[in-house]
């Protein structure tokens, strides 16, 4: 069951970046001017977008049905409510440590998170978080890249792995350079997301770290 | 550099030392695509004034900022200096992409936590979070008046 509920999450997951891609090229074909033969074709494109997204959707409806199935085969009297308190009093044994330079958004992150079950703690620059890392020993760490003055966040990432510091690592960076992120990447985080980031997207990536802590 | 405000403060002086400047069509599109979807941020958070932000309004907010964000990610480096839209493509000098993916990324990010409805439990959002996202969705707009400013 736990295969089947795995399986269409990660389907779920696909029609989503499906839809999302869509939206993203209905979003750049309405803002291409052109000719008026250009828009014709581009018009056509509108359509078959709007297509599509139709098939997904349904897709995604029938999806949902699937869900329902699967949730009532595991757990015939609970509801989405009743799981998200499970999970909520799951990760109450679970620290989550959000290293960000950004004090509004690590506040905003704590309260988001606590509010589903986590201990969280904010460190707003390299030398207190590396000081959190090692007092308070989180279970997952939330790592901006940019923190005092420059990308401070790889060197965290490298102590960790240099420490061998059992904490899970996610990567949040407004960085899209591909050649500056070269580093990161190859220190291995157990994530790595750019910002913006939907918080659904957050949420999954954090959850999926949280059962690979339980599955050690 | 970097999304620390020093790195931001860098980054503007880079970006007047570069005499980097932005094409007027990105300026329609970021209207288009960005500013109006902020306006209409702003309208909505600003109808529960500082009380909590019905769950309709904030899913319609976090569907508006997931648009934002879209538009904001298929940007495209440029390497002439102005940039433009090219096959629908929205395309801007280096540093002026940097200043737009590091500031604008944080207060969209923002935005999107603080919108967010968490489905298993429904429920408004709290007092002072449509406060927030408009103090948020006016930092972008004002930010991006000041690079459309400095671009000219």
């Amino acid at each position: 069951m736990t295969t089947l509920r795995k399986k269409y999450h990660d389907l779920g997951n696909k029609i989503n970046t499906a839809l999302m891609y869509i939206g993203a090229v209905k979003d750049q074909v309405e803002m291409y001017g052109g000719s008026e033969e250009d828009k014709k074709y581009f018009g056509n494109t509108i359509k078959k977008c709007l297509v599509a997204e139709n098939v997904l959707l349904e897709l995604d409806q029938e999806l949902s049905a699937i869900k329902a199935v699967a949730y009532s085969l595991t757990d015939p009297d609970k509801d989405l409510k009743e799981l998200a308190l499970e999970a909520k009093a799951r990760n109450q044994d679970v620290k989550l440590l959000v290293i960000d330079n950004d004090r509004g958004l690590c506040t905003i992150i704590k309260e988001k998170y606590e509010g589903r079950g986590f201990k969280v703690e904010t460190a707003i620059d390299a030398d207190s978080g590396k000081r959190m890392l090692l007092s308070w020993v989180p279970d997952i760490l939330l790592l901006d890249l940019y923190l005092n003055v420059g990308m401070e966040g790889v060197d965290i990432l490298r102590f960790i792995r240099s420490e061998k510091l059992p904490v899970k690592c996610a990567i949040i960076t407004g960085e899209t350079d591909e050649d500056k992120l070269k580093d990161v990447r190859a220190l291995q985080p157990d994530e790595m997301l750019i910002k913006p980031v939907m918080a659904a997207q957050l949420t999954a990536k954090i959850n999926a770290m949280v059962s690979s802590l339980r599955r050690k | 550099m970097a999304a620390t405000p020093e790195g931001i403060r860098l980054l503007w002086k880079a970006l007047e030392g570069a005499h980097e400047r932005v094409a007027p069509a990105v300026w329609d599109a970021m209207d288009i695509f960005c500013v109006a979807r902020l306006d209409e941020m702003i309208a909505i958070a600003s109808r529960a004034g500082e009380g909590p932000v019905p769950v309709e309004d904030a899913r319609v907010i976090t569907a508006l900022a997931d648009r934002v964000r879209r538009f904001l990610q298929g940007f495209k480096r440029s390497s002439d200096g102005i940039g433009g839209v090219k096959d629908g493509v929205v395309m801007l000098s280096p540093i002026a992409l940097e200043l737009v993916a590091h500031y604008v990324g944080n207060d969209l990010y923002k935005i999107i936590l603080i919108a967010d409805v968490y489905d298993a439990f429904p429920e408004p959002l709290a007092a002072g979070a449509g406060v927030k996202i408009i103090a948020n969705a006016t930092m972008i707009k004002d930010f991006l008046k000041d690079l459309k400013e400095k671009t000219r």
